[in-house]
């Protein structure tokens, strides 16, 4: 029996989480090691099988997020009303703080692409995705948060920049963002765009949470220079000093470590969150729970 | 001037087909879109192809990794996915394998691959919960887990799908890969799963006790099975010990 009183409903609080996968499990149902939030892709959880027992007995300790990446929330479909359902039963069984998914799309005419796919930033698609949000947040009785996507591509249709998209989507549906500092960065190098351009349009937007990450970096045949966002190592200095930017203009706001690729010890992302750490203390981050509560 | 459902049909149809250049010309722009839609064809694939791999482990072991990753390609293109959860996607993979010309040789490798759909199902189902059939049999309580499944092969596949996750080339060659039927037992167990080969008396014990939960019926079931046997010896030794099997006293 844990002698903590209940998390339910904890909130995600303005410091640095971890993004927990399955090779940790152990290691944090065993040790209990000193993080103080942990997210977890929620697709990964849907099932009744062990991750799940798994996620039962750390969320005992911890206060967890649920990222989602099936949602396919900018899609012409209408929300796979099966998906969304598996996704209310996983949150009213782990309470999470805060619930997310992308601005992108995954899935059309029934076909899940598995990947996040880009949308073209168009009046019809700000109504489709805004529709989509309202009906996912009806569905969970809570507002989720936004991420914006890291892309390779731009449509020529695309007349909206992503970051004024998605503050519109939220003054529309009253969705927070997930301001992910490495995708900004990641499509910034792709597109060819100002990195800080991006966060002045946000300025005025809710910001939920914010995630970074390490990202990869190939060349195409042409020997155009491409970065994708593999999650698979330590996060970029350039990314670190777009992150910092972002604690001066947002103030301090949940920071989660992703790594999903190349996964190394335990240790090496509680290095990562410590930096975090570090950067949020020198703006006033003292443990409270964040403004923007769900 | 093409909607959102036309720029995603063509983006889907550009990711399975492998054929970017309709779709590149529909998203235009200043990068080069049908390089950078194979970086999204190339995710999709990984993404689908690691989620196969993780399910069919020992078959993935008897072709090899690479030949592997032809077949789950082939198959994500037949037949993709219709739900975002990738735990649960590849049911179809084995009667795949079964028509894939190139595993001609390999006459059971479907099957091996039907039992790790199997063994899949059954990690993924609840551990406790209500018994799917439970009897009295005489001052004992025989309850059938939860996650019990029955999968019936035409090969020696629980043998060979040993041998390959403990990648034991010896084992596997002294194998008689030969046809023999046989009914398996699956069912959950701490973080996995479980598999038992039972022995055609103790099958059809269980398959009745399943389909009509009925003890009498099902002993008689067995004798059935196997005319020259003793049926109570079969389900003493197969079935009471077993892990799918919940034991308590009868009131």
């Amino acid at each position: 029996m844990s002698i903590r009183p209940s998390l339910a409903t904890a909130p995600i609080p303005a410091v640095a989480g971890i993004g927990l996968r399955f090779p940790h499990h152990r290691h944090v149902i065993d040790t209990r090691p000193k993080t103080a939030w942990l997210e977890v892709h929620a697709e990964n959880y849907m099932t009744d099988g062990a991750p799940l027992t798994h996620l039962e007995t750390i969320r005992r300790d911890y206060p967890v997020s649920l990222h989602a990446v099936g949602l396919s929330l900018g899609g012409a479909d209408p929300i796979d009303a099966d998906h969304l359902a598996r996704l209310k039963v996983l949150a009213e069984r782990i309470e999470p703080g805060l619930i997310s998914d992308h601005l992108s799309w995954s899935a059309i005419d029934g076909v899940y692409l598995a990947d996040l796919l880009p949308l073209p930033y168009t009046e019809e698609a700000l109504a489709v995705v805004a529709g989509n949000i309202d009906r996912v947040q009806e569905a969970l009785g809570r507002p989720i948060l936004v991420e914006n996507p890291s892309t390779y591509l731009a449509y020529a249709a695309s007349v909206i920049g992503e970051s004024e998209f998605l503050a519109e989507l939220a003054l529309r549906t009253g969705c927070g963002i997930l301001c992910d500092v490495n995708n900004i960065y990641v499509s910034a190098r792709n597109l060819g765009s100002d990195p800080r351009g991006y966060f002045s349009a946000l300025a005025a937007a809710p910001i939920g949470e914010i995630h970074l990450a390490g990202h990869a970096v190939r060349r195409l045949d042409d020997g155009t220079e491409i970065r994708i966002d593999d999650h698979g190592s330590t996060v970029d200095p350039a990314v670190w000093a777009l992150y910092a930017e972002a604690l001066s203009l947002f103030g301090p706001v949940p920071t989660l470590i992703e790594w999903d690729t190349a996964i190394p010890a335990f240790s090496v992302l509680e290095s990562e969150a410590a930096q975090a750490q570090r950067m949020l203390d020198r703006h006033g981050s003292a443990g409270a729970a964040h403004a923007w509560v769900a | 001037m093409p909607g959102l459902r036309d720029h995603q049909r063509a983006v889907a149809a550009a990711l399975l087909s492998g054929d970017m250049a309709a779709a590149a010309v529909m998203i235009g722009g200043n990068n080069p879109p049908a390089d950078r839609l194979r970086i999204h064809r190339n995710t999709m694939l990984t993404a689908l192809a690691n989620a196969l791999a993780l399910t069919y482990p020992a078959a993935e072991a008897l072709v090899g990794a690479e030949f592997f990753a032809q077949a789950a390609r082939a198959y994500i293109q037949a037949e993709p996915p219709r739900a975002a959860l990738l735990s649960l996607y590849g049911g179809g993979f084995a009667d795949f394998l079964a028509l894939y010309e190139p595993v001609r040789a390999l006459p059971y490798l479907a099957d091996v691959a039907r039992l790790e759909w199997t063994v899949e199902c059954a990690a993924h189902a609840p551990a406790e919960g209500r018994p799917q059939a439970e009897v009295d049999l005489g001052g004992t309580r025989l309850a059938l887990s939860p996650s019990l499944k029955l999968i019936e092969v035409r090969y020696p596949a629980e043998p060979i799908w040993r041998a390959a996750l403990d990648g034991d080339g010896d084992a596997l060659s002294r194998i008689d890969m030969t046809h023999s039927r046989a009914l398996l037992a699956v069912w959950r167990e701490g973080d996995g799963a479980a598999v038992s080969t039972l022995s055609p008396a103790a099958g059809a014990f269980v398959i009745e006790l399943l389909a009509r939960g009925d003890a009498e019926a099902a002993i008689n079931a067995a004798a059935f099975a196997d005319p020259e046997g003793d049926p109570i010896a079969a389900i003493t030794r197969e079935i009471l010990p077993a892990g799918f099997a919940r034991l308590s006293p009868s009131n």
